[in-house]
């Protein structure tokens, strides 16, 4: 599944894009549907560097994570982990995601910048697996601790041992 | 409430459990503290008491098959949810909403957030003890939940919204029944106001209670009152207008102590601007009352799509779907609405089939819950209650 499917138009960097690309974040812009939001995909080792540009910068003061989401990947072998963030002072939105192996997902963790994101990745890790690294207590948020397996994971349901009655 | 004292400790450091069954908790919250005498040193919240695996669940069934489901991630606001998902679609598959459904649809999420605060503000006064405002609060509830229900069919699962509309029009007679209630309701908002805020009880245990600064209230993500009583201008209805908020003129309410009592005098005088944007929207909803459009539309009948009374900005329905075969081209969205406890937002990723490939919901109770811990950190146990109730929190909007 790609973004761009039915865009012919060339993707090009807007406002917030190009400002990453001048501070030496390697972007690649991704279509949003309703081509509001700008969305890119970033480096994950360029994750925290982007994060504190945004951030920081007085021109875009994203000074609210709205949400970390993780989207699993499976036909990429790729997991996600999407960043919404939004400005309380000019109130733009940007969408920023960094890739990370399905195997062994590792993201570097952003609760130095926003301390929402703690509840944010804690429960991506417990439903899709995605470890934050440096992250103050990764362990699982929603699901009871002895939980086997990430459920959100798109092929949840085949590696659950205790499921195995459902193939009766 | 269980307590249990740790055998092994030496210091008089309690660790005590408070919930997951708990009146105040306002659902199935369980908090682990460490208290000193009666000051809380540090305490933890577990959450997940609630999950129901509302994601999951989307990821298995087409998209009008998920949203009966849509109305219970919080069901005391359940128009949010639904207007909030209808969105995400609608801009994923690029469909027009005609006026007159944005306008009911706007009616019905105010009548929404006035019975929501409502409970708000019953629970809050609950929590320390004030059984009476429960029954004044509840007195008024019912009274917009029979509006809600004459439209809708459903108490508090609404299940109205459809993707570009909703499901039918208003009930004849409808449009006057609200404009009464919009007019008596500032009479009872008032009635609280003089019971509440000069209660001598209420002042002391809320003044300065659980302060919230601005900044670092943004840092732990908290949205919708609870941080425009910190004087933070955070109204999406506002900043970013969604649906036909651009054309409703209202007030955005600011507070600026932070305190747990500003938060509730923010949500009161929300209500008052709810009922106001209600009638407003009835005077400028395309069409009118049903009963004059109906017959308006059986004198004209030219059918055409810029007429006034057969339009499309006078139906409710903009494209009717086959709810087997609705397939939303591959792309996602995010979309947000402004709930009564923060931001909510629906991320939806479709890739062309008739099932979403990922939902994703962000509440805004989600990170007040988060900030409990920090909030009533050094404070005394029985401010829990009145810091609590003031965040307005409801748990399975926490764990979905």
């Amino acid at each position: 599944m790609s973004n761009d499917d039915n865009n012919n138009t060339p993707l090009t960097l807007k406002k917030i894009g190009l400002f990453l690309k001048e501070n030496g974040v390697s972007v690649q812009p991704l279509q949003e549907s309703a081509n509001v939001v700008e969305t890119f995909l970033i480096e994950t080792k360029q994750l925290i560097k982007t994060c504190e540009l945004l951030k920081n910068n007085k021109d875009m003061k994203f000074d609210l994570l709205v949400s970390i989401s993780g989207v699993d990947k499976p036909d990429e072998n790729s997991i996600e982990s999407v960043y919404h963030l939004f400005s309380t002072e000019y109130h733009h939105k940007v969408v920023v995601k960094a890739k990370a192996p399905r195997d062994n997902p590792v993201v570097p963790s952003v609760t130095n910048l926003w301390i929402t994101a703690d509840w944010h990745e804690r429960e991506t890790f417990d439903l899709l697996g995605i470890k934050y690294d440096n992250h103050p207590n990764m362990k699982r948020l929603l699901m009871p601790d002895d939980w086997i397996g990430y459920p959100l994971r798109k092929d949840y349901i085949e590696n659950d041992e205790r499921l195995i009655w459902n193939k009766r | 409430m269980e307590q249990t004292i740790m055998k092994d400790f030496n210091t008089d450091t309690l660790t005590i459990n408070v919930g997951p069954q708990h009146p105040s908790t306002h659902g199935v919250l369980r908090l682990k503290m460490n208290i000193e005498g009666e000051i809380i040193l540090e305490s933890e919240a577990i959450i997940g008491y609630l999950h129901r695996g509302k994601e999951k669940l989307a990821e298995s069934r087409p998209y009008f098959n998920y949203l009966p489901m849509v109305d219970r991630v919080d069901y005391v606001s359940s128009a949010f949810c639904l207007s909030c998902f209808c969105y995400a679609v609608e801009r994923l598959a690029k469909l027009k909403v005609p006026k007159r459904a944005e306008y009911i649809r706007l009616i019905l999420m105010e009548l929404n957030r006035i019975a929501s605060h409502l409970i708000f503000v019953s629970s809050f006064l609950l929590d320390m003890g004030a059984t009476s405002i429960l029954f004044y609060c509840f007195r008024d509830r019912e009274k917009i939940l029979k509006l809600l229900e004459e439209v809708t069919g459903a108490r508090m699962m609404y299940n109205y919204f459809r993707f570009s509309g909703v499901k039918e029009d208003l009930p004849h007679g409808w449009c006057d029944k609200v404009k009464e209630l919009c007019d008596e309701l500032p009479k009872y908002f008032a009635e609280y106001e003089a019971i509440i805020n000069k209660n001598p009880i209420v002042i002391a245990r809320t003044v300065n209670q659980g302060i919230i600064t601005a900044e670092e209230g943004i840092n732990y993500g908290i949205t919708g009152p609870n941080i425009r009583a910190s004087g933070v201008n955070l109204d999406l209805r506002k900043t970013n207008p969604y649906s036909v908020y651009r054309e409703v003129p209202f007030e955005v309410i600011l507070g600026n102590k932070g305190d747990a009592l500003e938060r509730y005098k923010v949500r009161v005088k929300e209500m008052y601007e709810s009922a106001e944007m209600i009638k407003k929207a009835l005077e400028l909803l395309p069409g009118g009352p049903t009963e004059h459009l109906e017959e308006k539309r059986n004198q004209c009948g030219c059918k055409k799509e810029d007429c006034e009374v057969c339009g499309f900005d006078t139906q409710v329905l903009g494209e009717k779907i086959n709810p087997i075969a609705f397939k939303p081209p591959a792309g996602e969205i995010m979309a947000d609405v402004e709930a009564p406890r923060g931001i909510l937002s629906c991320y939806v990723i479709s890739d062309g089939t008739n099932k979403p490939y990922r939902v994703k919901w962000r509440t805004g109770s989600f990170s007040s819950v988060q900030y409990l811990p920090a909030l009533i950190k050094g404070h005394m146990f029985a401010d829990v209650m009145p810091i609590f109730g003031s965040l307005d929190v409801v748990l399975p909007e926490v764990d979905r």
